[in-house]
């Protein structure tokens, strides 16, 4: 071996083994190189020529109109792509949406909860509000001509509350502890074990959906993860659209599949939604023609004439306020609520409004908790309550600190933290620093990441002296939510006060929508007045479509989900 | 063979000792399931993602599992995509292969006429400008550097595709320009440099002045002597750029949004996504060492005196790169 | 080819009599002048720039964010390079960027060189075992790819100035190990040393006393050569948010965050990435030319 070796250098010099690495290393990468797209799923549904109950129009394609080319959408999405329905998460409803089909429905442009829209035909609750009796609407299918049943809706309840599904659904199923009960083919009841009046807002398109998956074709009503596997593999859609391709943080690939009995005909031929982190290439990509809609910034909107671009906004995407955890902590300095009310009057909102969001899709608001999708938005007792930022009073805002006990000008030192979530935070945190000094604090920057802050708020008092701004927030109604967010067996919520206490218990007592929302009215008033999450306003978030795409009016969603594709991409 | 053997068992040894303190490192870096949960998740909600994840056990068993499973090639599930990493990242690795070797292609193009070159014009303006040219290579930001050039020729001229990596074949060969282009500034710099700077030692030593003594033309002696030895630590920077080439380059296919291991690596960074972690860092750092174990073997068989262990040959293998 | 009748003075040279005559302008051009005055001016930011700069780096001024350098339609003199999205003046900011960029670079290179080199003396004087563990270990950090060492550092112990530090210094040691080993082994076969050895000097003394002088040249030379890199290192660590955090203005930051905006606020990143592209080609440069003067055994490197 060695002599050959040696007498091939000597006549030919090194090169040999040069050409051998770069042949290994080519070969290399031909071996690596392969990229199966995952397999298609199954097939869309043969036309059926018996009378469907609900529509008599047939599922199949040849009844649409002839369908536009392939649709792109990019944005910063921080979700897997999953095909699977029980596996989706706030920002995967503008997809998912097209190809399954949710319990409670919304109309296409995610205004309201629209029975028309859903599995559910209609539902009732019981007279104490412990369980809620749902009929399943007549004559729907899978994709795959498979019919929709009670026993489907059960099953996939139990997949929703499973520890293989997404967190966000399965804990706050358990957290109410629903129990599902088939009564006979197109009925069942759900039985609760805590409140959940508003459990067919919550789990709709408005919030987080709870869509209806075929039992049998889920390895026959295998709830494992083997099973989970399996249908991410070969999933089952139940909509116009079907998934055929998709990579874990990078895309999903949408085709036309069906006439759908709820949504009507698909509009594309194709959608390709890509997940591009860096804003500049986006835009630059939409510039070039390799995207119809992106999510924008604020400070592109300036330029959206010269992009050619429509500006859509979508509302409510994020809170700006003051969020102020742990005050129970007695060593915290936001305990006393003489220096939480200081905060609050020290910020200037609509300098920032104006400048950092441009003064683009801002509604005011006095509680840090999204407005939108706030089932008590429809109680006037609650808009009263919290309709009303604090005003910009830095002279009050001094006022209250010396209340507090500090002389003029030496405040306590604050921790502004931010994450990055958003790229408007730094700005906001460096913005705010200047006005908290003004009066009197001493704010340091502190920029953490998500790991970081989530650890910090499991601890005892990892979230001391410490003011956070921007998230879309915990919501004040969500299901097990309402105690947990600001509960007492959290470490972070403002359990000492005694108001915020028993509205809360309230809440997740109410057997009705009325009690409920007057309840979480009292919340929202003792919130405000407590300044324990004083709001300034809530922002929109920026898309930029092409001029053919337009705008499917996007800015009339009130649905948690970043698009609403329904109202562009199908068509009834 | 002895030689061999002992240099085999070394790199395995490290090997286990790297992951040893990747598995520590991902470990320190904090709670994922406190990542993944939302924020008002219940205690028994934490600690069924902690059973799931399998950071409920004690580091000792947690580091016996890890082990078993990095030997049977199994490396867990993704906690945030919740498949298994293995489908996760071949083709990612792929993808930035394909980009690194256009990347190399290029720089040899270029690198290697240039560098020669230089070394044979030394002192004189061609020298000068080509290391100019070098130097200000390596010292621009790469990312700045992509996001000016996608600026001008995706945006404003519009003649190559601003991002992404179409299907990766031959057909998009449009969209490898400006990634590959960006990843190559620096290590065209490195390479010319290094180039220059072992061909000049070449050219100095003694047998190529006995060369030029005895009638050598000057194309031959530089072509045929100085080349071949100069390549020595240039197979040393090939095992070190086989690292990079493994992990993709971050910066790049951040900017260019292009689907590689690199920045797949970013975001289970940020996401504390430690199955993927660690097994990009074990899978780079398993290439490395096979690399740089190759290179030590080739050197022994290639070159007598390394073997020998004469000091002069140590000394220049050491000092090169 | 000597002409007969006519001694000539050797022609002067780094070799020379330069030293003597170093301020003589003939000689003055021999040094690498612009590379050191950018050097010297970055130096002097890095220290004076809370001084020099014309207006306060840290003040926000919403009102007037995003303003373009004072030559464009929109911009004033007050704000020559233009404003940021928070309408801090970019001027100043660069001007006070240096400094931590300087200190980065500094503090890493300090450490990681003497750190490297201490490890090299060790591994090059003691030989054999010792020598050829340290070595795999140099080989094996140095290969690794910097950036992802980097990353992982700042997931583990949360991004800052401490961990861009500690993150260069990683890599550095190793190459200041080699470097340093490599002239230790042939330093050691010399007389003086082994006369020492037989005297019955310590292996400490011998190491310190006889042989680091030798090798310090070598030190330097790498030190300018590695500085440049460590500064790319911070402004790569910064885009990808692991580098340091606000409030401290640093090259690199400036650079990340004004990348959402190449098309319509150019200035903010182009300004920045120029002083980071012309400091660290100015100290490339010097290096080459230290290289070249000092020690022309070293150009491996």
């Amino acid at each position: 071996m060695k002599p050959t070796i040696q007498l091939l250098v000597k006549r030919w010099g090194r090169l040999p083994l040069f050409g051998l690495m770069a042949t290994v290393l080519l070969l290399s990468v031909a071996a690596c190189s392969t990229d199966d797209p995952t397999p298609t799923s199954a097939p869309a549904a043969t036309p059926t020529t018996a009378a469907q109950v609900f529509d008599a129009t047939s599922t199949s394609l040849e009844a649409c109109p002839p369908l536009k080319p392939t649709l792109k959408v990019a944005g910063y999405f921080a979700v897997d792509f999953s095909p699977h329905p029980a596996e989706t998460r706030f920002n995967s409803t503008h997809y998912t949406r097209l190809h399954q089909m949710p319990l409670f429905g919304a109309d296409p442009k995610e205004t309201d909860v629209d029975a028309d829209y859903g599995v559910a035909e209609s539902w009732e609750f019981s007279a104490d509000g412990s369980s809620l009796t749902i009929h399943v609407r007549d004559g729907l299918t899978f994709n795959n001509g498979d019919s929709i049943t009670a026993e489907d809706v059960a099953f996939s309840i139990d997949l929703a509350k499973s520890e293989f599904a997404d967190s966000q659904i399965n804990g706050t199923l358990q957290g109410i502890g629903i129990t599902p009960v088939v009564l006979d083919p197109a009925t069942l009841r759900l039985d609760f074990a805590k409140g959940a009046v508003t459990f067919p807002i919550e789990v709709s398109p408005m919030v987080f959906p709870l869509y209806v998956t075929s039992k049998a074709y889920h390895s026959n009503g295998a709830i494992t993860q083997e099973a989970f596997d399996a249908f991410r593999a070969n999933p089952l859609a139940a909509g116009p659209y079907q998934v055929v391709d998709r990579e874990v943080d990078q895309f999903i690939n949408l085709e036309a599949a069906r006439r759908d009995p709820l949504l009507g005909c698909p509009v594309y031929e194709r959608l390709e939604i890509r997940n591009i982190q860096e804003t500049g290439t986006r835009v630059a990509q939409f510039q070039t023609g390799q995207q119809h809609i992106v999510a924008a910034s604020y400070d592109l909107i300036a330029r959206a004439e010269d992009l050619d671009a429509v500006i859509t906004t979508k509302p409510s995407a994020g809170m700006i306020g003051l969020y102020i955890f742990q005050t129970y902590n007695e060593d915290n300095v936001f305990n006393d609520i003489n220096v939480r009310k200081a905060a609050a009057y020290a910020i200037d909102k609509e300098l920032i409004g104006d400048t950092i969001f441009q003064g683009t899709g801002i509604t005011p608001w006095g509680c840090t908790w999204p407005p939108n999708t706030e089932i008590s938005a429809a109680n006037p007792r609650y808009i009263a309550a919290c309709g009303t930022p604090y005003p910009y009073e830095p002279a009050t805002a001094q006022e209250y600190l010396q209340k507090a006990g500090y002389p003029v000008g030496e405040g306590p030192t604050i921790r502004l933290e931010y994450s990055n979530s958003y790229s408007e935070e730094a700005d906001m945190a460096a913005a705010m620093q200047p006005m908290l000094n003004a009066v009197g604090f001493d704010a340091v920057l502190a920029q953490v990441d998500r790991a970081e802050r989530n650890r910090r708020r499991a601890e005892d008092n990892g979230h001391n002296d410490t003011l956070l701004f921007f998230a879309p927030g915990g919501r004040l109604t969500s299901l097990a939510g309402s105690y947990s967010v600001l509960g007492p067996d959290r470490k972070w919520g403002p359990k000492q006060d005694a108001d915020v206490v028993s509205a809360l218990a309230a809440a997740s007592a109410a057997t009705t929508l009325d009690e409920y929302t007057n309840a979480t009215a009292d919340l929202g008033q003792a919130v405000y007045d407590g300044a324990h999450a004083p709001g300034f306003f809530s922002s929109a978030e920026v898309w930029f479509a092409s001029k053919e795409v337009g705008n499917w009016g996007l800015e009339q969603s009130r649905g948690r989900g970043p698009l609403n594709l329904a109202a562009l991409v199908t068509k009834k | 063979m002895k030689y061999v053997a002992s240099r085999i068992a070394q790199a395995f040894l490290t090997l286990i000792v790297f992951m040893l303190v990747i598995f520590v490192a991902t470990r320190a870096a904090g709670d994922p399931a406190m990542l993944v949960l939302p924020v008002d998740a219940s205690q028994a909600q934490i600690d069924s993602m902690r059973a799931q994840i399998g950071t409920d056990r004690s580091y000792v068993t947690q580091f016996g599992i890890f082990l078993k499973d990095m030997s049977t090639f199994n490396f867990g599930r993704s906690i945030i995509a919740r498949e298994p990493v293995t489908k996760l990242i071949p083709s990612r690795i792929g993808n930035s292969l394909r980009l690194q070797l256009a990347s190399l292609i290029l720089i040899l193009a270029t690198a290697f006429p240039l560098g020669v070159y230089a070394a044979t014009r030394r002192g004189r303006l061609p020298d000068r400008v080509i290391r100019f040219v070098a130097a200000f290579g390596q010292a621009a930001p790469g990312f700045w550097v992509g996001l000016v050039l996608m600026s001008i020729f995706a945006v404003r001229l519009g003649w190559v595709p601003a991002g992404g990596m179409g299907d990766g074949g031959l057909s998009d060969w449009k969209y490898y320009v400006l990634p590959t282009f960006t990843t190559s500034l620096l290590l065209f710099a490195s390479m010319t440099r290094l180039l220059r700077s072992s061909m000049l030692e070449t050219l100095d030593a003694e047998f190529v002045k006995l060369a030029r003594a005895k009638g050598v033309s000057s194309r031959r002696v530089v072509w045929v002597h100085v080349f071949r030895n100069a390549l020595l630590p240039i197979m040393t920077f090939m095992a070190i750029w086989v690292g990079t080439a493994v992990s993709g380059s971050v910066v790049t296919e951040v900017v260019f949004d292009w689907p590689g291991i690199g920045s797949t690596f970013i975001r289970a960074i940020v996401s504390r996504d430690f199955p993927i972690i660690q097994a990009v860092v074990g899978l780079i750092a398993a290439t490395v060492l096979a690399a740089n174990l190759i290179v030590d073997l080739l050197y022994a068989v290639v070159d007598p005196r390394i073997r020998v262990g004469s000091t002069k040959a140590i000394a220049a293998r050491s000092g090169g790169s | 080819m000597a002409t007969a009748g006519v001694v000539r003075t050797p022609a002067s040279g780094p070799t020379s009599s330069t030293a003597e005559r170093w301020w003589r302008w003939d000689a003055l051009r021999r040094w690498p002048l612009i590379q050191l005055s950018v050097i010297g001016i970055f130096i002097f930011c890095a220290l004076f720039g809370e001084w020099i700069a014309p207006n306060d780096p840290y003040e926000t001024n919403l009102r007037a964010r995003l303003l373009p350098p004072f030559w464009l339609d929109g911009g004033t003199t007050n704000f020559l390079l233009g404003t940021d999205t928070l309408g801090r003046d970019i001027f100043s900011r660069m001007i006070v960027g240096a400094r931590a960029s300087f200190i980065v670079a500094m503090a890493a290179l300090a450490f990681g060189s003497v750190l490297g080199s201490f490890i090299g003396l060790t591994a090059g004087y003691f030989g054999g075992r010792v020598d050829s563990v340290i070595m795999r270990i140099a080989d094996g950090t140095m290969a690794f790819p910097l950036i992802l060492a980097a990353l992982l550092l700042a997931a583990v112990i949360g991004p800052g100035m401490d961990t861009v530090v500690l993150g260069a210094s990683i890599v550095l040691w190793a190459r200041f190990a080699r470097l340093i080993r490599s002239e230790v082994l042939s330093v050691k076969q010399r007389d003086y040393v082994k006369l020492s050895q037989v005297a019955g000097v310590s292996h400490w003394r011998a190491m310190i006393v006889h042989i680091l002088p030798n090798v310090l040249n070598s030190v330097v030379v790498l030190l300018t050569l590695q500085l440049g890199f460590v500064i790319t290192l911070e402004a790569t660590l910064s885009f990808l948010s692991a580098g340091v955090p606000p409030p401290t203005p640093t090259w690199g930051q400036m650079v990340a965050n004004g990348r959402a905006y190449v098309d319509t606020g150019w200035w903010l990143s182009v300004f920045p990435g120029m002083a980071i592209a012309v400091v660290v080609l100015s100290f490339n440069l010097l290096g080459d030319w230290l290289r070249d003067h000092l020690d022309p055994k070293l150009r491996q490197l």
